[in-house]
């Protein structure tokens, strides 16, 4: 196929008008006598058309949102900087060797800032940054980037305020393209649970027991609305983040 | 805030690249709503990134092999799903290897189930049509790399067609 049709990359090129003159009379006589590329360059040129006159004008804002609320995040996690968040890390890691198993309290040194999370919430057009004590409604779109100094794994949960746990991810892979955050794939829908709900990211480089994460997630629970509200690390020596919002039913 | 000179790169960058990012999202996703959020998801990380972005030509092969990792990821997170998990066609058992991957359709089902390694590569070849050299500057690997690669992928083709025959 390769020899007797265009690349799909060559059609981009040419729709960009970045091809050579002699390549464009090239493709041209091509295009006059091949069907399928003919009818693959009139698909790219609608798909084009649909692109400028209705995704671009109405996705731009989303994405200048989504970028300004990246940015947001990291100016915060800028002044650590890898190094030291690598450092922090180390010191949370030596921590949990020194540390017997048998102590289960949240450990002296927090983790803050080796490990974050960011939720981008969606509703309509609208791209929401959910900080802690957001307002958010049911049927609003969830989608969490998560920034971890190493670990290769990230596991994704809550608890709501009628004190159901959920892990939305179960230990998942960090994408490793070049990157320091990742986007997770896929979304979540929130549903019509009243009151608070904790998201947390829990970072690691194994898979998490998802029995053991639930349980640690029904003990908050177990504290009603105040400790969801409060309740920042589950207790267990790993790199975690959190983030906690409101759902209005009202609307 | 960040320089303006970059937002308005970026925005330059997704106004100029954004059409033809969203119709390669659009071929591999085969959805529009996926193909907008992925082409979104695109020029994110090429935000992140601006710092490194190539210019001219460069920047299009820069933001496309960018944009066909992740389709190809969520196209691979899909098959996951068993609702979603298409069947193959049957293949004649006699039938060579290069005419069975010039079917472009059924190249793509083949692809979608070979390691991840391959894919890419086998993807970039036998679906776009990119010769070795063109699929090599694509991914910034080498000719060498691309022809083992390719030859990887049609030892795994082989075995997902027998067992189709």
């Amino acid at each position: 196929m390769s020899e007797s049709h265009l690349s799909a990359l060559s059609i981009a090129r040419m729709l960009l008008g970045s091809v050579s003159d002699e390549e464009a009379k090239e493709t041209a006589t091509h295009v006059e006598v091949c069907i399928p590329c003919h009818a693959e360059i009139e698909a790219a040129r609608q798909s084009q058309k649909r692109f400028l006159a209705q995704v671009f004008p109405r996705t731009l804002p989303a994405l200048e949102s989504q970028i300004v609320s990246a940015h947001r995040w990291r100016r915060w996690l800028g002044p650590l900087g890898l190094a030291s968040a690598a450092g922090v890390l180390a010191a949370v890691v030596a921590l949990v060797v020194a540390v017997p198993a048998r102590h289960t309290e949240e450990p002296e040194i927090q983790a803050k800032g080796s490990g974050a999370l960011q939720i981008f919430g969606r509703r309509g057009d609208r791209v929401l940054a959910v900080e802690d004590g957001a307002i958010l409604r049911p049927g609003d779109q969830l989608r969490f980037a998560v920034q971890s100094p190493g670990n290769s794994s990230v596991l994704i949960a809550s608890v709501d305020g009628r004190g159901e746990a959920s892990v939305y991810y179960p230990s998942t892979p960090l994408a490793r393209d070049g990157g320091l955050d990742s986007i997770l794939e896929g979304s979540i829908v929130l549903d019509d649970a009243p009151g608070p709900e904790r998201i947390f990211a829990l970072f690691s480089d194994r898979a998490l027991d998802i029995a053991e994460v639930k349980k640690q997630l029904d003990a908050v629970a177990a504290g009603g609305a105040s400790a969801i509200r409060s309740t920042r690390r589950l207790p267990v020596p790993l790199v975690q983040a959190s983030v906690f919002f409101e759902k209005d039913l009202s609307r | 805030m960040y320089p303006n000179v970059t937002e308005d790169r970026l925005t330059a960058l997704y106004r100029d690249y954004g059409p033809v990012i969203y119709w390669r999202c659009l071929k591999l996703l085969r959805d529009e709503a996926a193909a907008e959020d992925m082409t979104q998801e695109t020029f994110l990380r090429v935000h992140r990134h601006l710092d490194k972005a190539p210019d001219a030509e460069e920047a299009l092969r820069w933001i496309w092999r960018i944009a066909t990792n992740r389709c190809l990821n969520e196209v691979r997170n899909r098959k996951r799903r068993p609702d979603l998990h298409e069947e193959l066609p049957e293949v004649p058992v006699d039938c060579p290897l290069e005419q069975v991957l010039a079917d472009r359709d059924l190249a793509q089902k083949i692809i979608e189930r070979v390691d991840e390694k391959l894919r890419v590569v086998a993807w970039v070849h036998h679906v776009d049509g990119l010769e070795h050299v063109e699929a090599a500057r694509l991914l910034g690997i080498s000719r060498r790399t691309v022809a083992n690669r390719l030859a990887a992928f049609h030892a795994q083709a082989r075995k997902i067609i027998g067992r189709l025959s």
